[in-house]
C-alpha cells in the first residue's frame, strides 16, 4: 500500500466480516439450509478513494455489499464508520442514515414505478428533517448533477430510458449528501454507449462532492478504469487486494490471472480467449469445499491447497491469499527483469 | 450457402434491407446495442418470429427459400441443417425431462433420417436403449462434461448455466448442422465459464465445418472469435468486414464510437466517449438518422 493512501483517513473499515443466508429448500423433504456466501472478510476503504470489487456472479460480493450497508445483519464481524462502531459482532449499534447510499443493479426495479422522479429523490431524505424548500432544492441540485433537467421531475420511471433510470437512482443516493456510496453493478445492465455515460457521471460526481466509492462489478475492464484500489472475490473470501494496475499487470492469485485471460479484449491481435486455460466453474454454495475453495480448478494446486485455508497476507504491494503468492511474485518479478 | 435476406417486419420496420451471407465453415458475428434487431435477425432466418410479422425478401439456403418455405420444409430443417442456441439455457431447456431424455429425442431424428436399421445387427446387438444412451453420453463428453454418464439422469435444474448451455451445443451440433444460430450464448455466464464455452463453440465448429452466426452484444467475444464481423444499428447492417478491418479501422463514425465506449480501451482517468441519447433509441425512425450519426463525429 502506498504511503500517500496510509496517511489519508479511513472512511470505512470491515473487520471479518462473514454473512450467514438462511435459505429454504423445496421439495417433498423441504427444510432449511444455511449457507454462508461471505466469509472473514476485512478491509478497509480510504476517504475519496473508488474501491472496486471484482467477481463472478455466486461469489458474494452483492451479499457483501448488503452486508456492509447493514441491509441484512452481518452474522460475525464488526463495521466501523468513520471511526464509529456500527456494528460490533453481534447488534447494530451506529445510525448510518444519510452517510452511506446505495445504488443498485436494475434500474427498472429499484425504482418504484408508482412514484414519480420527484418522489424517489425525495425518498432518502425524510429522515433528515430538512424544511420543505431545502428538500425541493436538493431534489433539483442532484438531478442537475447526473445531467436530468427539471422536465424529469414529474415523470415516471416507465417514461424513462434504462440510462435515465440509472441516472434517476444516482440522483437519489445522492440528494442526503452522502459520505460514501456503495455501487452494485450499476451499468451491467446498460448498452456499451449507455454504460460510458453512466460511469462517466459517477467519477464527475465523485470529484465533485469527493465521495468514497465501492464498486461492485464483474467485468474487470471497468473496474480498471473506475477503480484506485481493487479486491478479487471469489467463492466469499477476497483473494487479492491490490492497487488497480499493479493488480491487473502483476496478479499473484492464480484466480485473478485467469479473469484477466478469460476477459475478451475487443482487439483481434490480441486473441487471448481461445487460450484459456482454466477450468470448471465457480463452487456450490451448498457444497463447500475443504482448504482453498479454487484448487479444483488452479493449476499450481498440490496437496497443502486442499487441508489449509491460505491467509490473506501482504505480498509485494498485494493482499493475497494463496499459499504460492510468494514463489509467484519471485516469478514474475524475474521475468520483467 | 448463401442467406441472402431483406425485410420490414408489420408496421415497424425492425429489418431494414439487410443482406448478408454466410458461407460454410465461416465464423460471424452480428453485433450491436440492445433493441438494433440482432436477435430479430436470427429469428428470422429461423422463421420464428410472432406470426404478427411480417418477412419480405428471400433467405436462401441451399436451394431452399426459407422467406417462403412452407412449416413442413421448415420443420425438415430446424434443428437439423440448422441448429440454434439460445441465450438462457435454463429456459430452452424442458425443466421435467431428463437430459437424457431430451438428448435422445435429438439423436433419434438423426436415426431416423440415416436408416440406421443396418447398424443394429453389428456385433451382439446391443439393444436401442443401449445404443442410445452410448451415444449421449458421448456427445456429452465431447463437449466436456465432467461427469457424463450421471448427467444423462439428471434434470435441468441441477446443471450450471455452463453445464445446461454445453448440453444445448451438444444437442444443436449432434444433427451436424451446416449453419449454427447461437444467440448470445454467453451472455448469461460468468467469463471463465464463458471462455470455455466459446472456445467448444468453435473447436467444435471447426471439426464438423459448421458455419456460425454468433449474435453478440460484446465487441470483446467478437473480437476473439469472429473471421467476420457485421455491425448492426437500427435495423441496418451498417459496417462488415474481416474481424480485423471493423476493430482495427472502422469505417462507420457509429463503429468508431461504440468502440470508443469501451473502458479498457482507453488509459484510467479522463472520460469515456459517450454516443448522444439520441442515437440510443433503435425505434422506428425517419431515413435521416444516417444523417444524424454523421452529425455527431
Amino acid at each position: 500500500m502506498s504511503n500517500a493512501l496510509s496517511t489519508r483517513k479511513q472512511i470505512l473499515i470491515v473487520n471479518n466480516l462473514a454473512q450467514n443466508v438462511t435459505v429454504e429448500i423445496g421439495g417433498a423433504i423441504g427444510g432449511k439450509k444455511t449457507i454462508t456466501p461471505v466469509r472473514d472478510v476485512s478491509f478497509s476503504v480510504y476517504e475519496g478513494e473508488t474501491l472496486g470489487i471484482v467477481g463472478e456472479s455466486g461469489s458474494g460480493k452483492t451479499t457483501l455489499l448488503r452486508a456492509v450497508a447493514l441491509i441484512t445483519k452481518p452474522t460475525t464481524g464488526s463495521i466501523l464508520l468513520e471511526d464509529q462502531k456500527v456494528f460490533d459482532g453481534k447488534r447494530i449499534i451506529g445510525k448510518m442514515t444519510g452517510k452511506v447510499q446505495m445504488v443498485f443493479q436494475d434500474p427498472s426495479t429499484s425504482l418504484n414505478p408508482t412514484m414519480k422522479v420527484r418522489t424517489i429523490v425525495a425518498d432518502p431524505l425524510r429522515l433528515l428533517h430538512l424544511s420543505k424548500q431545502e428538500i425541493n432544492e436538493r431534489i433539483t441540485t442532484s438531478l442537475r448533477s447526473v445531467g436530468l433537467e427539471k422536465e424529469f421531475l414529474d415523470k415516471y420511471p416507465s417514461q424513462l430510458s434504462g440510462g435515465q433510470k440509472q441516472r434517476v437512482s444516482i440522483a437519489r443516493a445522492i440528494a442526503p449528501r452522502p459520505k460514501l456510496l456503495l455501487l452494485d453493478e450499476p451499468t451491467s445492465a446498460l448498452d456499451a454507449a449507455v454504460q460510458a455515460q453512466v460511469l462517466n457521471i459517477l467519477m464527475t460526481l465523485q470529484k465533485e462532492f469527493n465521495l468514497t466509492y465501492v464498486f461492485v462489478t464483474h467485468n474487470i475492464a471497468i473496474a480498471k478504469y473506475v477503480a484506485d484500489r481493487i479486491a478479487v472475490f471469489y467463492d466469499g473470501r477476497i483473494r487479492e487486494l491490490g492497487p488497480s494496475e499493479t493488480v491487473f499487470s502483476r496478479p499473484l492469485h492464480p484466480y485473478t490471472s485467469s479473469l484477466i485471460e478469460a476477459f475478451p479484449l475487443p482487439d483481434p491481435d490480441q486473441k487471448n480467449l481461445l487460450s484459456v486455460h482454466i477450468t470448471g466453474e465457480p463452487p456450490s454454495l451448498f457444497e463447500p469445499i475443504t482448504g482453498c475453495s479454487f484448487h479444483p480448478r488452479c493449476q499450481y494446486a498440490e496437496s497443502r491447497c486442499k487441508n489449509e485455508i491460505p491467509l490473506l497476507r501482504a505480498v509485494n504491494d498485494h493482499m493475497v491469499s494463496c499459499h504460492f503468492a510468494e514463489s509467484i511474485a519471485e516469478k514474475t518479478n524475474h521475468q520483467n527483469k | 450457402m448463401s442467406v441472402f435476406y431483406e425485410s420490414s417486419i408489420g408496421k415497424i420496420r425492425a429489418l431494414d434491407d439487410v443482406s448478408l451471407t454466410v458461407t460454410p465453415g465461416e465464423f460471424i458475428a452480428v453485433v450491436g446495442e440492445s433493441g438494433c434487431g440482432k436477435s430479430t435477425l436470427a429469428l428470422a432466418i429461423l422463421r420464428l418470429l410472432p406470426p404478427t410479422s411480417e418477412i419480405k425478401g428471400h433467405i436462401r439456403f441451399g436451394d431452399i427459400d426459407l422467406a417462403s418455405a412452407t412449416i413442413r420444409e421448415l420443420a425438415a430443417l430446424r434443428g437439423t441443417k440448422i441448429g440454434m442456441i439460445f441465450q438462457e439455457p435454463l429456459d430452452s431447456l424442458n425443466p421435467i425431462e431428463k437430459i437424457g431424455t431430451q438428448m435422445a429425442e435429438a439423436i433419434q431424428i438423426k436415426w431416423r433420417e440415416k436408416n440406421w436399421v443396418e447398424k443394429k445387427w453389428i456385433e451382439k446387438k446391443p439393444s436401442r436403449e443401449d445404443r442410445l444412451r452410448n451415444e449421449i453420453v458421448e456427445s456429452l463428453r465431447d463437449v466436456r462434461i465432467a461427469d457424463p454418464e450421471k448427467t444423462v439422469d439428471r434434470f435441468p435444474f441441477q446443471l450450471s448455466g455452463g453445464m445446461a448451455q454445453r448440453v444445448m451445443i451438444a444437442m444443436a451440433l449432434s444433427q451436424k448442422p451446416s449453419i449454427l444460430i447461437a444467440d448470445e450464448p454467453t451472455s448469461a455466464l460468468d467469463v471463465t465459464t464463458q471462455a470455455q464455452i466459446i472456445q467448444l463453440m468453435k473447436e467444435v465448429a471447426q471439426a464438423t465445418d459448421t458455419a456460425i452466426i454468433l449474435i453478440t452484444h460484446d465487441l470483446g467475444v467478437a473480437a476473439q472469435v469472429a473471421d467476420r464481423v457485421v455491425v448492426m444499428y437500427a435495423g441496418e447492417i451498417i459496417e462488415e468486414g474481416t474481424t480485423k478491418q471493423v476493430f482495427q479501422n472502422p469505417l462507420h463514425p457509429y463503429t468508431k464510437a461504440l468502440l470508443r465506449c469501451y473502458p479498457n480501451t482507453v488509459k484510467s482517468a479522463g472520460h469515456l466517449e459517450t454516443i448522444d441519447d439520441r442515437f440510443l433509441t433503435c425505434e422506428p425512425r425517419s431515413k435521416d438518422a444516417n444523417s444524424l450519426v454523421d452529425a455527431r463525429t
